[in-house]
């Protein structure tokens, strides 16, 4: 159903994984990723207000820019990016990717995890304006206002608590499902391709009260799996509604 | 206080590529959501906006005008070039922003060896705290790239650096040729004399 995938998202929440970019750790690191051809940088960390302070960030990236982890100040996130021409895969190949990732990078760094987040997001099919309002109709009901002048912009938004067992714990998940209408542009090949669409974006995650520390590699796998089965499963009721 | 900390990404200052993250001295974040926002509510002014802009249109001159050098310079080792002159002012006026162009500068044209190799000369003959530790993390990322001469050129960085905390780094390392073996294990071993010697005294 989506077409325009536009990324996928695994995020390991932990004490500690604000990495420093230090030889030895980088040494490690790289050792650990050998096989997956990432390279070490550094981002900047920017401070906004009245005066600029920066911070560095040790990030391990693709040379193409595809993937990338980053050791956030509370979480180690790990993205993967449509980038133009290479094709971003299923969501199945994307867990098995982060969960060999994270092995690796928790044999080396045994970080215990306290939350673990699953979130991606992409475009569906392009429909005619007729097709985009009649989205908007199925989904939301209206006050008077939008009904006569239908909005061409929207945004919905719905978080629901869901317990599932991850191996021997039931845990409490925060899913997420973001439907809206936005406008923009797609790289392509041929150059930036205007769209007016559907996105759809999940945000699978474990409950923000629970911050006991956790999560180890096993839980890793268990919480993926459970994650993108729960996305495809709204999936088929999103489909079902929007063709109903 | 609390403190927000964006991060700025490589290649624009766009909504996908911003990110917050938890103010360092709370605990952990307690919004269901862990998805990325958009820069519009990180900024709280036009003028801390406009604070980034600026960063962004000096970052873009430095770009331009060290791309440009790189390729009017005759590299060799042993002499300076004006290529670092520039780099060496650029560190003076905007400090550890000028290293992070850099940075920037060499992932985007990672592909191309002669700008890499070019980035690289350049970086070595400054001290490693200098470049550090965007220069370090320039030369790790070479060790694998795919073409020799850029993979000799991190090893001669880190032998131009002189720097004995990189020994640990230097050590995980192998590379496929013989001859590049022998150099690196050359530079780790004069890391480890240079170690020793301090140590000694």
């Amino acid at each position: 159903m989506i077409e325009h995938l536009i990324y996928y998202q695994f995020g390991f929440f932990a004490p500690n994984t604000h990495l420093q970019p230090k030889p030895d750790i980088i040494g490690r690191l790289l050792e650990a990723f050998k096989d997956k051809g990432f390279i070490p940088t550094t981002a900047q960390e920017l401070q906004i207000g009245p005066a600029i302070k920066t911070r560095l960030q040790l990030q391990f990236t693709s040379p193409n820019g595809e993937w990338n982890l980053a050791f956030e100040p509370h979480r180690a996130l790990l993205k993967k990016e449509n980038v133009a021409g290479t094709g971003i895969g299923s969501p199945e190949d994307f867990c098995n990717e982060a969960n060999e990732i994270f092995n690796q990078l928790l044999k080396v760094n045994p970080f215990t995890g306290t939350r673990l987040s699953y979130a991606t997001k992409g475009l569906l099919p392009e429909l005619n304006p007729a097709k985009l309002d009649e989205v908007n109709k199925r989904l939301l009901n209206h006050i008077s206002f939008y009904e006569e002048h239908p909005p061409y912009q929207w945004t919905t938004r719905n978080v629901a608590k869901f317990d599932v067992s991850l191996g021997e714990m039931t845990e409490t998940l925060n899913v997420i499902t973001d439907i809206n209408r936005v406008q923009g542009t797609i790289a392509r090949d041929t150059g930036p391709l205007s769209f007016d669409r559907i996105e759809i974006g999940f945000d699978i995650n474990t409950y923000q009260e629970n911050t006991i520390p956790r999560f180890t590699t096993n839980h890793v796998g268990l919480f993926l799996r459970e994650a993108v089965k729960q996305s495809q499963n709204i999936m088929v009721e999103i489909k079902g509604k929007l063709n109903g | 206080m609390d403190e927000t900390f964006a991060i700025l990404a490589p290649t624009a200052l766009s909504s996908e590529t911003i990110q917050k993250t938890p103010p360092e001295k709370t605990d952990l974040p307690t919004a269901s959501t862990t998805a990325i926002e958009p820069l519009a509510s990180e900024t709280s002014t036009l003028a801390e906006a406009c604070k980034l802009a600026q960063v962004g249109e000096i970052r873009r001159q430095f770009t331009n005008r060290f791309l440009q050098l790189i390729h009017e310079s005759e590299f060799e080792y042993g002499f300076s070039t004006p290529a670092d002159e520039y780099v060496r002012e650029a560190l003076n006026t905007y400090g550890p922003f000028a290293r992070e162009w850099i940075n920037v500068l060499f992932l985007e044209n990672f592909s191309d060896p002669f700008v890499i190799s070019a980035i690289l000369r350049v970086i070595a003959h400054f001290d490693y705290q200098q470049m550090s530790p965007q220069g370090m993390t320039m030369a790790a990322a070479c060790t694998s790239h795919v073409d020799t001469g850029v993979r000799e050129c991190c090893v001669r960085c880190f032998e131009s650096w002189g720097a004995p905390e990189t020994l640990s780094m230097l050590r995980s390392i192998s590379f496929s040729k013989d001859w590049l073996n022998e150099y690196l294990t050359n530079v780790i071993s004069d890391l480890e004399r240079l170690t020793n010697h301090v140590v000694s005294r």
